[in-house]
């Protein structure tokens, strides 16, 4: 009575296996054309060079509570 | 070790968990790093990590008092995924994270209630049309209300903005278990194997193609694809649990493309996410101020690439520009995940996901161990509802399959998100203590 429940179980494994893959993708195979070839879309690697502050937060109103 | 005190203990990583996040977000922070603002930093985490733990705990003792069998897993994996998505948020936008916080407490709040409130679930087959109708007020609600980009999905109170449709989920799973329940049998018994594919008797079909129909309604109305999948997903995992029939599953399937594709060819909306998701690149659609456009989820695939495999680092992701303006549009909701890649890499991306498979898995097993039917419905159509939404927004991100708005749970800034999530894991809890008990 329980099988479709392992089956149904299957399938989610297979769809976050996917996602997972996915992720994979662009992290890693992808990456390197992203990051280099695609700069006149891709600013990261531009704001880098000139120093853009990374931690930069939408707002910051201090951090003690 | 008692079930309830392997809960506790399984919220102390989670805790720990918050305060390692807030210290590496104030670590990262250039104006604390002065002298003396290393014991500020170490004081102010503590802090947090103790309030988040001390939410837990509330929490905690009240499932120790209601619910003594429950599954001792769910609650903790649900704290680490909402305490990493307080301290993503606090690192994106720290008055986003104090509401988001807000919003936390009051959805522990209508967890507790749930259990409070409703010892025995199955009270709800009682009101099942009652809350169908419920359900599909709320989602059609938003179509009176101006959409956020091109979609009808949220409505806009004052300066709250609500999405009904995270509520509608639970009503529609709890009424379609209650419903299958009833019918599972019929559906069965007179079906026919036609070729292949086994099609139940045509006057029980009615209600199938009833649900297809409001699929697609939705589809149309809504204008969503992300949704739509969801709510059908949901569906169609209930009907193959109650009916243990492949082909229902798969003739629902081709149903649902078949609807899907027409839309595309008459709904612009839909046809222009699915040309954006088809080449994100392309310079005529990655346009920042074109509705519809790529842009965003072009940003969402450079973010995660600059990520790689181990990240850039807790708030090292750029979001804003300097001179003003936006690198990566709605860094605190759809593209959460994107910044989480972006930040701890493809090892953390992946650690979020076995997280959520966790979860899954659990509820997957409350499903398994339930000794009747509306319960096993419940516990399955609860689980799949909420796996079929990760997978729409992460599979939305990385560009697996057409990018939409829904939230991911728990991580995304959004109270209807995190109130309906923490119903659906009281829910959860109320079947898994019963099955437990029984058992």
């Amino acid at each position: 009575v329980n099988q479709p429940i392992t089956r149904l179980f299957l399938v989610v494994m297979v769809l976050f296996a996917g996602l997972a893959g996915a992720t994979s993708w662009w992290t890693v195979v992808k990456a390197d054309e992203l990051n280099t070839e695609k700069t006149d879309q891709n600013r990261r690697e531009l704001l880098r060079g000139r120093g853009h502050p990374r931690c930069r937060r939408r707002r910051h109103r201090g951090l003690r509570p | 070790v008692s079930a309830r005190t392997r809960e506790l203990f399984a919220l102390i990583p989670a805790s720990l968990l918050v305060t390692a996040g807030f210290l590496a977000i104030f670590l990262s922070q250039e104006s604390l790093k002065g002298v003396g603002g290393q014991d500020d930093l170490r004081d102010v985490s503590l802090t947090y990590g103790a309030i988040f733990l001390g939410l837990c705990f509330a929490a905690h003792l009240v499932i120790r008092v209601r619910l003594k069998h429950a599954d001792p897993y769910l609650f903790p994996l649900v704290a680490v995924l909402a305490c990493f998505g307080l301290v993503m948020i606090y690192r994106i936008d720290d008055e986003l994270a104090r509401q988001q916080a807000q919003w936390f407490v009051i959805g522990l709040g209508l967890f507790a209630a749930t259990i409070i409130g409703l010892p025995d679930y199955r009270v709800l087959e009682r009101y099942r049309y009652l809350i169908a109708l419920g359900g599909i007020v709320l989602l059609v609600l938003p179509r009176a209300f101006p959409p956020t980009n091109g979609a009808y999905l949220s409505i806009r109170l004052g300066a709250l903005s609500v999405q009904p449709a995270e509520f509608a989920k639970i009503a529609i799973v709890i009424f379609l278990a209650s419903y299958l329940r009833d019918t599972r049998q019929v559906l069965v018994l007179g079906a026919r194997r036609i070729l292949f594919v086994t099609l139940p008797p045509l006057k029980h079909f009615g209600p199938v193609l009833a649900i297809w129909g409001a699929a697609m309604a939705l589809l149309f109305v809504i204008q969503d694809l992300g949704s739509s999948v969801m709510f059908y997903g949901g569906f169609l995992a209930i009907l193959y649990v109650a009916t243990d029939r492949l082909s229902f599953p798969v003739v629902g399937l081709g149903l649902f493309a078949a609807g899907a594709y027409v839309l595309y060819q008459v709904r612009p909306t839909i046809e222009s996410r699915v040309a954006a998701w088809r080449d994100p690149f392309d310079p005529e659609l990655f346009n920042p101020d074109r509705v519809g456009g790529s842009y965003q989820l072009a940003q969402s695939l450079f973010a995660q690439a600059d990520g790689g495999v181990l990240g850039q680092g807790f708030g090292q992701s750029v979001l804003d520009l300097q001179g003003g303006g936006t690198l990566l549009p709605a860094p605190q909701t759809d593209f959460i995940y994107a910044v989480i890649v972006n930040e701890l890499g493809l090892a953390g991306g992946a650690a979020l996901l076995l997280v959520y498979l966790l979860v899954v898995q659990r509820g997957f097993k409350v499903a398994m161990l339930a000794r009747d039917s509306f319960s096993k419905l419940l516990a399955a159509g609860l689980t799949s509802v909420f796996a079929l939404q990760v997978f729409v927004i992460v599979g939305g991100v990385t560009k697996l399959i057409p990018l939409t708005g829904v939230t991911l749970p728990f991580v995304s800034y959004g109270g209807s998100s995190i109130m309906a999530n923490f119903i659906l894991l009281a829910l959860l809890l109320l079947v898994s203590d019963r099955a437990r008990r029984e058992g």
